[in-house]
């Protein structure tokens, strides 16, 4: 930290960081391009997704056999992403690790967003979505889908206020500063200021109150995740009945969500013009970050497919086979090389970590991590150990259909809808952290 | 009847239908509100004696005439009945412990029990709740026709999972669906080791004309658009003190099936009764996959001292 | 896939049985020659009747009404002159080896069991069968029941529902746990013990009744049949099993309908077991596992603790705020 600045100098910098911070909230440019992109694409998956409730699930490719596919997949990827705000906020956070100021609320937007559309994914996936009240009403907690809404509901609501309580002395600079703003907006700024004065009382409070959600947070995440990997773990399916899926799934979720902080991280920087606050140093940091992600998720993957693979147990050895040079052989490869292992290795290079490799680099890995979820759902349920017979055979392949694609991007609009309005809301960097950091005095920070 | 049948709706097939469902399931409570209706048919009768009627079979099997405005208190009574087959379809049959038996040596892949159970249970031709497999369990092992209906695990996995009580298993062992609870997530058919279920993709079956009929937990009739479905083990025959579909329209002696408590099981095609340990002690009986630990009531007979070809095998019989 | 091509031979071969031509269905001389080695009596033709019902009666139907199963070639009906045509040696060649739908009995059917049949199958032709039976059948064997012949007397009053002339009565020996079903008719007042009529020793059981007594046996010279009681039967919770002596469904078109029953406490008493009683994971969503129900609600309230704490905190900040403005 730098040297305690003059209270004269303190005001001078805060100005500047607002005027930086608060810029993109004022500036609408290809602003409405983008809305209306969103807005099209919702339309359209609400379009599907009245097709499917009218004909049925029989819409999407999934059959019998096949009958988890994109939307539980979805699902996991969502799950897995959102994790990223326990490792940054929370892991990261209580290690006082400091350059990670200015992305937490990148981080928590993004946890948030894929947190409540998770739960999305759901409804869109059941046969019966009008009847998902009875969840509550006939709930049978001997069910890992019970445990699951629990936790998905309790991670959303830490994410809500990871979210919004470090925003309160933000809240309190951008009642003053968005003065030209409409009534209701002002309205949500002074509700989320709570009376801030930046007192060193309240200051002991929010720090207090930010402590205990980051403690709180890593068993939720941990078990948000390993809940839904329960979803199949707890199952007698092969490819499926492992013990190491916990793990397995959470250590893939830190790739996942960290490429997508990094992609998120580059477009705010850019559009934003954010190159002070979002620096190269970050992105660099990022990298190895998503270095030791990969790595680890890498250790999972060997254990989760190498040991199985030695035994080539009958069942399993269908499976693997499948996935290894079977009709699976591609997408696997492609998807642990080009989404796994070569981002790792390319990322150790300090060249790689600069914003636009990184960039480049975490498209891949996020993808890689959208068709890995897919690998681990559908391939397992193409070999049960029963043989497959007397069926037709779009039984027993899976060709996503034109609806199921759009009802899987539909969730993904609505993420994208959501980080639209909270970073047109809020300063996407926090102010008071970042000139905290920079040695400004706490008690103008108001 | 058919004549005098003049019912105004256009739904008149699904009605009748209905009603006759009234006569099969005939319940405790069911009669009681039958015979509600023929006391008022009556009295109606006394007092609009221009009325138009109706016949109607009553749970007791009588014919009798109501006047068309009683019809609308059979709506309200299709919601009991659907109440009664709720309970006692929950509740199963006191004291009872199904078992099937399948004698693997007689199956010759006829697939009578196939079409018996799809018409039941109003299944399209490719939803099975019983499907004959050929199985070939390693390179040098001779194949053989496994019909595999549900399970009925002790253990069941697939109830387990269920996050709404949609599936459950009763004191007598069967493991039902009740389709007005269903949730559609599948993670039963997920957790299912078998592959014993399915799943209604689209609008079932004849769902258009099936529509009125109240829905029988225990037949899992009419199926519902968005729920699951599997073997039930034909509960609502054994209420009746009947076989179930397959084990009674298979041609070749394939089927036992019967009371554990009471150690007997009957031969579908023979109706041979036997002791049910005494069958399993001297055939070598198993049950499928045991090692998952699922506790299947369903035991096979190995496919020893066949009385058909092996599947394959049949073309060289005929040969000969 | 191996299995789906195991699976398109079978349907074809199938196909192919099924347009099998009905030609003749040649034996070879040897086999044609070969003489049945089982005398006919009546106890053989008891025996093969029952064999018949449980083998061969679902394709081939009920002898002499021409009702087997629509098959191609259609499966004969062993009474018709066509069948009878056949010697011995071919019968038993035939049910021996099968053809086509027709499955082969070498494994399943003892030799003895299979010249039973070709006996039964035989007297079909015969007709009058009723007739027969009616006379003493000489070789069966009087059952050693004089010991508890007094008892069989003393139960005739008991239950028995008859439409023919013959009448049945049941006795029991506690110590052996043995039953005795005695046939009678009853002429001038009085009752006359009928030899030679097929009863059957049954337990009552939900489906269908347990038969006790050895397949298609005959009363004695006596009028006796008698089966043990097997000692592992389970029976219900007070351990009452119903016992049941009758005239097979098969043969009441010759004997008349009887059948008479009596309670025993002879059975297994079954202890009842609801497998529903226990919490369990695969159980009610009210019966779940205690240490699940408890581990739910404590991490549930930890967490809605931590919210209530945190909302408190951010109501002080609220509230110094206020305060602060105040002043």
């Amino acid at each position: 930290m730098e040297k305690k600045l003059s209270l004269e100098e303190s005001r001078q910098r805060l100005t500047q960081i607002e005027d930086d911070l608060i810029r993109p909230l004022k500036s609408h440019k290809g602003l409405e391009i983008w809305v209306l992109f969103l807005l099209l694409m919702l339309t359209l998956g609400f379009y599907a997704y009245y097709l499917q409730l009218r004909d049925g699930l029989g819409v999407t490719a999934l059959r019998d056999y096949v009958q988890w596919g994109m939307y539980i997949s979805n699902f996991v990827f969502f799950v897995a992403t959102s994790l990223i705000g326990m490792l940054i906020t929370s892991v990261l956070g209580l290690l006082r690790i400091p350059w990670i100021t200015p992305l937490t609320r990148i981080a928590e937007t993004i946890a948030l967003a894929f947190a409540m559309f998770a739960g999305i994914v759901i409804i869109i996936d059941m046969g019966r979505p009008d009847r998902f009240p009875y969840l509550f009403l006939h709930g049978r907690l001997q069910s890992p889908i019970l445990w699951d809404v629990t936790v998905v509901t309790t991670y959303v609501i830490i994410s809500l206020l990871l979210l919004f309580i470090p925003m309160i002395p933000d809240a309190a600079i951008l009642r003053r500063r968005m003065q030209n703003s409409p009534k209701w907006q002002q309205a949500v700024y002074k509700f989320l200021s709570a009376n801030w004065v930046a007192a060193p009382e309240q200051y002991a409070l929010i720090k207090k109150s930010i402590r205990v959600l980051a403690i709180l947070i890593i068993p939720t995440a941990l078990a948000i995740h390993t809940v839904t990997s329960w979803l199949f773990a707890s199952t007698l399916r092969v490819g499926w009945d492992s013990t190491i899926f916990g793990p397995y799934f959470v250590s893939g979720a830190f790739v996942s969500g960290v490429a997508a902080v990094i992609i998120a991280m580059y477009f705010f920087r850019t559009n934003y013009k954010l190159h002070n606050y979002i620096t190269e140093a970050h992105f660099n940091r990022m990298g190895q970050l998503l270095v030791l992600m990969c790595f680890i998720y890498l250790y999972f993957n060997l254990n989760e497919y190498f040991v199985p693979a030695y035994k080539m147990r009958k069942a399993e050895g269908h499976h693997l086979e499948a996935l290894f040079t079977g009709n699976w052989a591609v997408m696997f490869w492609a998807t642990q090389l080009g989404g796994l292992v070569i981002p790792m290795l390319l990322l150790i290079f300090k060249p790689f970590r600069k914003p636009l490799p990184a960039l480049i680099i975490s498209i891949f890995v996020l993808v890689g991590a959208w068709f890995k979820r897919l690998l681990i759902v559908v391939p397992t349920q193409q070999h049960p150990y029963l043989p497959i017979q007397n069926v037709p055979q779009n039984f027993i392949t899976y060709k996503p259909t034109g609806v199921e694609i759009m009802l899987t991007l539909l969730p993904m609009v609505g993420v994208l809808i959501v980080i639209t309005i909270i970073a047109k809301l809020f300063p996407i960097v926090p102010i008071w952290e970042t000139a905290h950091e920079q040695g400004i005095d706490e008690s103008v920070i108001k | 009847m058919e004549e005098n049948t003049h019912i105004p709706e256009n739904d008149g097939e699904g009605r009748r239908d209905f009603l006759k469902k009234i006569g099969i399931f005939a319940g405790v409570g069911v009669a009681a509100a039958a015979g509600a209706v023929y006391v008022a048919s009556d009295y109606e009768e006394r007092k609009h004696p221009e009325g138009k009627k109706v016949r109607v079979l009553t749970a007791d099997g009588q014919l009798v005439e109501v006047p068309e405005s009683e019809l609308q208190k059979i709506e309200q009574e299709e919601l009991d009945i659907e109440d009664e087959m709720q309970r006692r379809g929950r509740e199963g049959i006191p004291g009872k412990s199904w078992v099937m038996v399948i004698d693997l040596a007689k199956c010759r892949n006829a697939r009578m029990c196939i079409a018996a159970c799809q018409a039941a249970h109003q299944l399209r031709p490719d939803q099975y709740h019983i499907n004959t497999l050929v199985m070939k369990d390693s390179e040098h092992s001779a194949p053989y026709y496994m019909p595999k209906p549900c399970y009925h695990c002790d253990n069941p996995p697939c109830v387990k999972v269920c996050p709404v009580n949609a599936t459950f298993k009763r004191q007598d062992g069967i493991v039902l669906i009740d389709n007005l609870r269903c949730i559609g997530c599948r993670f039963c058919v997920a957790a299912c080791p078998y592959s014993a279920r399915i799943f209604n993709w689209f609008e079932p079956r004849d769902s258009e004309k099936y529509k009125d009929q109240p829905y029988d937990v225990e037949l899992n009739v009419p199926q519902k658009k968005g729920t699951i479905s599997k073997c039930l083990f034909s509960a609502d025959r054994l209420r009746k003190g009947e076989l179930p579909y397959c084990v009674s329209s298979c041609p070749n002696g394939v089927y036992w099936f019967g009371d554990m408590n009471e150690d007997v099981v009957v031969n579908g095609t023979t109706k041979e009764a036997v002791r049910f340990s005494q069958l399993i002690k001297d055939n070598g009986g198993y049950t499928y996959l045991e090692e998952l630990g699922t506790k299947p009531r369903v035991f096979y007979l190995p496919p020893k001292n066949r009385i058909f070809p092996a599947p394959g095998e049949e073309q060289t019989a005929s040969h000969s | 896939m191996n299995l789906k091509g195991l699976f398109t031979a079978a349907i074809l071969s199938i196909v192919f049985i099924l347009g099998y031509a009905q030609g003749t269905w040649v034996v070879p001389a040897a086999e044609k020659a070969r003489k049945n080695p089982v005398a006919s009596s009546a106890e053989s033709i008891s025996k093969g009747k029952n064999l018949y019902n449980t083998h061969c009666k679902s394709c081939h139907g009920d002898p002499g009404k021409n009702n087997g199963l629509p098959l191609n070639p259609k499966p004969t009906d062993p009474a018709s002159d066509q069948y009878q045509k056949n010697t011995d040696g071919e019968m038993f060649y035939k049910i021996t080896n099968g053809r086509g739908a027709m499955p082969s009995f070498k494994a399943t059917l003892p030799e003895q069991d299979r010249w039973n049949i070709i006996n039964f199958v035989r007297s079909l032709s015969k007709k009058k069968v009723a007739d027969n039976a009616a006379e003493p059948a000489g070789q069966a064997e009087a059952t050693e029941a004089p010991a508890v012949a007094a008892e069989v007397t003393a139960s005739e009053n008991d239950t028995t529902v008859a439409t023919g002339k013959i009448r049945l009565a049941l006795g029991f020996d506690e110590d052996s746990k043995t039953i005795y079903a005695r046939a009678f008719r009853i002429e001038n007042d009085k009752r006359i013990p009928t030899s030679g009529v097929p009863v059957e020793i049954a337990v009552k059981r939900y489906f269908r009744d347990l038969r006790l007594s050895e397949a298609g046996v005959l009363t004695d010279v006596n009028g006796y049949v008698s089966a043990v009681f097997p000692e592992d039967l389970p029976a219900d919770t007070a351990g009452n099993v119903v016992i049941i002596a009758r005239i097979p469904e098969s043969e009441q078109e010759e004997f008349g309908m009887a059948v008479t029953q009596q309670t025993k406490t002879w059975g297994i008493k079954l202890i009842p077991h609801n497998i529903k009683d226990a919490r369990s994971l695969w159980n009610d969503n009210h019966k779940l596992p205690l240490w699940l129900l408890f581990s739910y609600l404590a991490a549930v309230s930890g967490a809605l603790v931590t919210f209530a704490y945190i909302l408190s905190l951010v109501w002080k900040i609220y509230k110094i705020g206020k305060s602060s403005f105040q002043a």
